[in-house]
């Protein structure tokens, strides 16, 4: 018998090796640094950057300008505790204040994010926001260098005379979380994955290929698994780490042939770059990188706030809707193209995950592994899939009704991207008839409570249809919380509620474009084999190779 | 399968670099999200800053810091960076205890009770006053940091009665230690 079990797989493919626990908790510490009043210190999408440099191991791209930044503040005499210390969170206003009111010559000043200095004879713009969405940064250097050296760089900083000091300076900085983050953050066992699959594609298309993410397909994803599984020490011997590790490759040439993202910047490639430069690298990586390559994986990181442990007052997805959902969106924009795939995991991973539980204790299941899987599991899980999708719309509408019942003003937000062009445009019409009654000028807020008390009155009228899906939808979808005004702490079960539609409406495009008019699946339908047949091709295949890996210990 | 001629191509190293980089993103992401009830919190400036501007509520973090040479030293570097006055060690040692301590900032004297009752009275005289009423006394002594309240400062001296035990009378008679006053 193997003695493979699936806590040693996962321990394998996951933690062996990654950030230190160190590395985590300073991380963890700074993203939950709160200002006086309670308020995040940093913005979420200054702590999506840190996230985003240590990855990317561009940190010495973004030490740069806020060497410039430091380099302002100390010429002016702010203390460097002052930065750290703020009773506001970090923005690019609040970092101007500071600078602002502290100086004793102020410095040059426009649009109030952008500070003007000078050293000496050269004088540079300072972008605040740049700084500010960085400031989860400036707090890890702080940890890790800690205040003593930090501040002998700031004193430094403070007589620098020209880039080129700023610049030795960034260096050393840079330097010094070279130090700590190669002890504290190893990407080896990254790295040995990386080659495998490089090595892969190059034994298939040769050496020199230049690779496109079409050539990450389904065929290719079974073959490389086929071939690495027999292999224990293998970290794709789990078909799902597999086919998520393809899918990031894929993630990675879609992000690799749309930008010009420089990796791992040189710590010494900074010298001459002015400051539009590097917000325009540093725009362009975050967005290659991470957003525009993978908007459906983005999405999925949402899902978390609608799972059932996380919403107090009412019930969305249940926990296995969450995992279903959880799953097919790691796939992001690669789905659609990866149907395929897709199906071969959502049957044959169960299998393995029960074959290896079997193996884990002792016993073996491989006689009775032909009852897991029917003739048409594949036509089975595409109906899921839709299933899922349909469940995902009825409970934004479910949703959008309790609000409507509520008379909540969120319910107008809610509803206008669930209604249809015709309806759409009449609850704009509402909006446009309460603006045409004004005998004068009304404050923003006290406008649209009257455009949303205008609407929800004549709702019946002006929305019909979606009023009566939205009923209908509540009606089959009675889940906790959906429906019933509730007796107490109403706000938080409105913000959940209109947080919830949101991020449903959000989960239900991606899922749709995995099953409705996708060229994959209709080739898969209409071509031979058909997709029974596949299914079963692929069953023989999948349980040929399972015998393989776990039949010889049983 | 082969790409289309359209679809635009990279180099296989430039494919495995990017892949790393998201990798890493994976692995930072889902380990930040896993929940880690055992691990000991470390000491971050949130911590030094706290002890530095809020001592009295904040004892333990200060013998924390004193048993860790690392942020010891990144709190005195707070510490000197916040003091709105500071006397460093003293220049030359002493062979018999000081009664006083001259500083470009402050002196410090040391007086035992004239009613003999085991009690000094520790005078601080500021050669300057600043804008910023002074609130603390700190000390570091053998790598140990401590603290005293200040009483109000009139005429540019505060008065502050200790026991005879009070570390502060040893600090005050080692020429190594330092003063901070914030």
């Amino acid at each position: 018998m193997s003695d493979i079990s699936y806590k040693l797989l996962h321990r394998m493919t996951v933690q062996d090796d990654g950030p230190s626990h160190e590395l985590l908790d300073l991380v963890r510490t700074i993203f939950d640094n709160t200002v006086a009043d309670g308020r995040p210190r940093h913005s979420e999408q200054a702590r999506q950057n840190l996230l985003k440099v240590l990855a990317g191991h561009s940190y010495a791209k973004v030490i740069f300008p806020v060497c410039h930044f430091l380099s302002v503040s100390a010429q002016n005499g702010v203390a460097l505790y002052h930065w750290f210390a703020m009773s506001q969170p970090v923005t690019a206003r609040s970092l101007g204040q500071g600078l602002q009111s502290a100086v004793s010559t102020p410095v040059g000043r426009r649009y109030q994010t952008v500070i003007e200095a000078s050293h000496h004879t050269q004088t540079f713009d300072v972008n605040l926001v740049h700084i500010a969405r960085h400031s989860a940064l400036l707090d890890l250097i702080l940890e890790v260098i800690g205040y003593d050296q930090l501040e002998a760089f700031y004193n430094r900083l403070a007589t620098a005379k020209n880039r080129h000091d700023v610049t030795a300076i960034s260096n050393d900085i840079s330097r010094e979380m070279y130090h700590f983050l190669k002890d504290h953050m190893a990407t080896a066992s990254a790295e040995k994955k990386a080659k495998s699959l490089r090595d892969f594609v190059a034994a298939r298309y040769g050496q020199d290929h230049r690779i496109s993410v079409s050539d990450i397909d389904d065929e290719l994803i079974v073959d490389f698994w086929i071939q690495v599984s027999l292999d224990t020490d293998s970290k794709f011997r789990l078909y799902t780490n597999c086919v998520q590790n393809w899918v990031t490759f894929r993630h990675a040439i879609r992000a690799a042939t749309s930008n010009q993202f420089q990796q791992e910047a040189s710590l010494d490639a900074l010298n001459e770059q002015g400051q539009a430069a590097l917000d325009r690298i540093d725009q362009q990586t975050a967005e290659t990188m991470f957003d525009d390559a993978s908007d459906d994986a983005l999405i999925g990181s949402q899902l978390g706030k609608i799972s059932p442990a996380e919403l107090q007052m009412i019930k969305l997805v249940t926990a296995t809707e969450h995992d279903q959902i959880a799953q097919l969106l790691d796939f992001g924009d690669d789905g659609p193209a990866l149907i395929i795939t897709i199906l071969r995991l959502v049957t044959f991973g169960p299998v393995q995950a029960r074959l290896i539980e079997a193996s884990r204790q002792k016993k073996t299941q491989l006689s009775a592994m032909d009852g897991f899987v029917d003739t048409t599991a594949y036509d089975v899980a595409i109906d899921q899939i839709k299933q899922l999708h349909d469940t995902i719309q009825g409970l934004a509408e479910a949703a959008a009704f309790s609000l409507y019942l509520a008379r909540s003003p969120a319910f107008v937000y809610a509803a206008l991207p669930l209604a249809d062009a015709t309806e759409q445009k009449a609850m704009r019409d509402v909006g446009a008839i309460v603006r045409s009654r004004l005998t004068g000028p009304i404050d923003e807020q006290e406008l649209i409570a009257q455009i949303s008390a205008a609407l929800l009155d004549s709702a019946a009228d002006v929305m019909p249809r979606l009023l009566h899906r939205l009923q209908q939808a509540r009606k089959k979808f009675r889940r906790k919380g959906l429906g019933k005004l509730p007796t107490e702490d109403v706000e938080t079960w409105t913000a959940e509620l209109a947080n919830g539609i949101e991020i449903l409406s959000r989960l239900a495009p991606p899922l749709n474009r995995l099953v409705s008019n996708n060229p994959a699946i209709i080739t898969a339908q209409s071509n031979t084999p058909s997709l029974q047949a596949r299914c079963i091709a692929d069953r023989d295949l999948f349980f040929d190779h399972f015998r393989q890996i776990y039949g010889q210990t049983a | 399968m082969t790409h289309h001629s359209d679809e635009p191509t990279i180099g296989l190293d430039d494919a495995k670099a990017h892949f790393v980089t998201l990798e890493t993103y994976r692995q930072l992401d889902t380990s930040l999200a896993a929940h880690e009830p055992d691990t000991m919190r470390q000491l971050t400036f949130a911590d030094l800053w706290a002890a530095a501007t809020a001592p009295e509520t904040h004892a333990e973090t200060i013998a924390k810091i004193g048993s860790n040479a690392k942020q010891a030293s990144r709190f005195a570097a707070l510490l000197r960076s916040m003091a709105i006055y500071t006397q460093p060690a003293q220049a030359a040692a002493a062979s018999a205890p000081m009664d006083k301590r001259i500083g470009d900032q402050f002196d410090l004297e040391l007086k035992a009770s004239s009613r003999h009752d085991g009690a000094y009275f520790l005078i601080i005289r500021l050669h300057k006053l600043a804008e910023t009423t002074p609130q603390h006394l700190y000390y570091c002594h053998n790598n140990n940091y401590n603290f005293i309240s200040l009483s109000s400062v009139h005429n540019g001296v505060s008065q502050v009665m200790v026991g005879e035990d009070n570390p502060v009378i040893d600090a005050f008679n080692d020429p190594a230690a330092e003063f901070f006053i914030k």
